[in-house]
């Protein structure tokens, strides 16, 4: 009897002891979160670039090992190309659809006086669809700045800086959402607009689409800069397949994002839009 | 001086696997899905947590939730309370059974890992409504779960296999 009280004693005092313990140290987590998450990733960076290289480089050797490789670095310039010239022609309608003296303004604003940062990417994490870029308050980020990338894809917005690092949310991340245009050569067409949301898993749809639109299979999704974080006609996705029901007020979409994280090492943060 | 030395390893060998889980297995993603390194050498570690240290499973679980933590855009402690919380239900459900851990097989673990993942996943859902943060559930924790449960596999064998083995020697040395 004796030793049973003696055991339960012991076993009160070691969860008092871890619980006084926990919540110090949580306390004290949060009081010094921002310096700690900073100081992780100054220190892990150096490695974390090392990391993600063999990784890059272990996943090509492994795609090369059953004869993809030069398929995928083809079909990966072809992307590339593709993108750019989706930009172009954006840009182009833009052209043709306002007059010249807004065309200077539109080059001005979306041309060379744009500021980017380029930030490398330091960490993945795929189950909340962040990304973890080597650039922060320190280098001018703040929350809310758009991140594209080379070809003008829309990566997201930074939701979190640190001194040297900053935390993107990208555009499948079940809490985004990207107002965006359906890309259209007629320039007498009303333009469509609707929103990209993000539902995890590096996948997003297109929604709140007006019953009365017509949205097609590979239709170009650009950025229509309504919501005021994102520029105009930066590349959103493609539409994979329509789901339209007549229940609805607003037809839906699959769509198949530009973006694709395992192909960058660099992106580019807009600091200077709004 | 051991205890300090075994924990200070503890923390090295999770802040490895944080690095490999968010730089390195991203690239061997199956339709999005990586490993979660992190939770899976948690669980192993606090399956087969020894009787003589009372906090080594504790210890593992705040190390474990805090390199966690780092990646999650919240408060620091959502990942730390949710391995908590599987380590004291994993604790709970082994002691319910009573059957000696050393002699599960790999088909006891296996069902243990998944419901020990499901808790960990359900619980910081609640945390992701409760302080807004992004989280993926559904299809993709599933893709996670199938993904980790060979890395689980494979750490069992070798803790089975190397750690408590040498316990077990350690054992016998100190009844001769």
């Amino acid at each position: 009897m004796n030793l049973y009280i003696k055991k339960q004693t012991f076993w009160g005092q070691r969860l008092l002891i871890k619980t006084v313990a926990l919540v110090f140290l949580l306390i004290a987590l949060n009081i010094f979160s921002q310096q700690l998450k900073n100081s992780f990733h100054a220190v892990s960076s150096p490695l974390t670039k090392v990391f993600s290289h063999s990784g890059q480089n272990s996943s090509y050797f492994l795609a090369s090992f059953i004869n993809v490789k030069n398929l995928q670095q083809e079909n990966n310039a072809i992307k590339e190309e593709n993108q750019n010239l989706l930009y172009q022609l954006a840009l182009l309608q833009e052209y043709f659809s306002q007059n010249t003296s807004l065309n200077a303004v539109l080059m001005a604003t979306q041309g060379d006086n744009v500021q980017l940062v380029m930030a490398d990417i330091v960490g993945i994490n795929t189950a909340e669809d962040i990304v973890i870029l080597d650039k922060g308050s320190a280098d001018g980020i703040a929350e809310n700045m758009p991140v594209i990338s080379k070809d003008k894809v829309v990566y997201g917005k930074v939701i979190k800086v640190y001194e040297n690092f900053s935390e993107i949310l990208l555009p499948s991340a079940k809490q985004s959402v990207v107002d965006v245009k359906v890309q259209s050569f007629d320039q007498q067409a009303t333009p469509v607009h609707g929103a990209v949301k993000g539902e995890g898993g590096f996948s997003v749809y297109l929604d709140l689409i007006t019953s009365d639109s017509t949205i097609n299979e590979n239709d170009v999704l650009v950025t229509s800069a309504l919501e005021g974080i994102f520029p105009q006609n930066l590349l959103v996705g493609k539409i994979a397949s329509v789901d339209k029901n007549d229940l609805k007020p607003f037809q839906s979409a699959r769509v198949e994002p530009f973006f694709n994280i395992y192909k960058e090492d660099s992106l580019f943060i807009i600091t200077n839009y709004k | 001086m051991i205890i300090i030395i075994k924990y200070i390893a503890l923390f090295a060998v999770f802040f490895v696997a944080m690095l490999a889980q968010a730089s390195f297995l991203p690239y061997f993603n199956i339709l999005g899905t990586v490993p979660n390194i992190v939770f899976t050498l948690f669980f192993v570690m606090a399956f087969f947590e020894s009787k003589k240290e009372p906090y080594e499973g504790f210890v593992t679980a705040v190390t474990a939730g805090f390199f966690l933590d780092i990646f999650v855009p919240s408060f620091f402690g959502v990942s730390i309370i949710s391995l908590l919380a599987v380590y004291y239900l994993q604790k709970l459900i082994t002691r319910v059974i009573k059957e000696p851990r050393e002699k599960y097989s790999v088909y006891h673990f296996i069902p243990f890992f998944a419901l020990g993942f499901v808790a960990y996943k359900a619980i910081m859902y609640g945390f992701s409504i409760l302080f807004e943060f992004p989280m993926n559930v559904g299809v993709h924790a599933a893709g996670e779960l199938l993904f980790s449960i060979p890395f689980a596999v494979a750490g069992f064998y070798v803790y089975k296999i190397f750690f408590r083995s040498a316990e077990r020697q350690e054992n016998q040395l100190k009844l001769l």
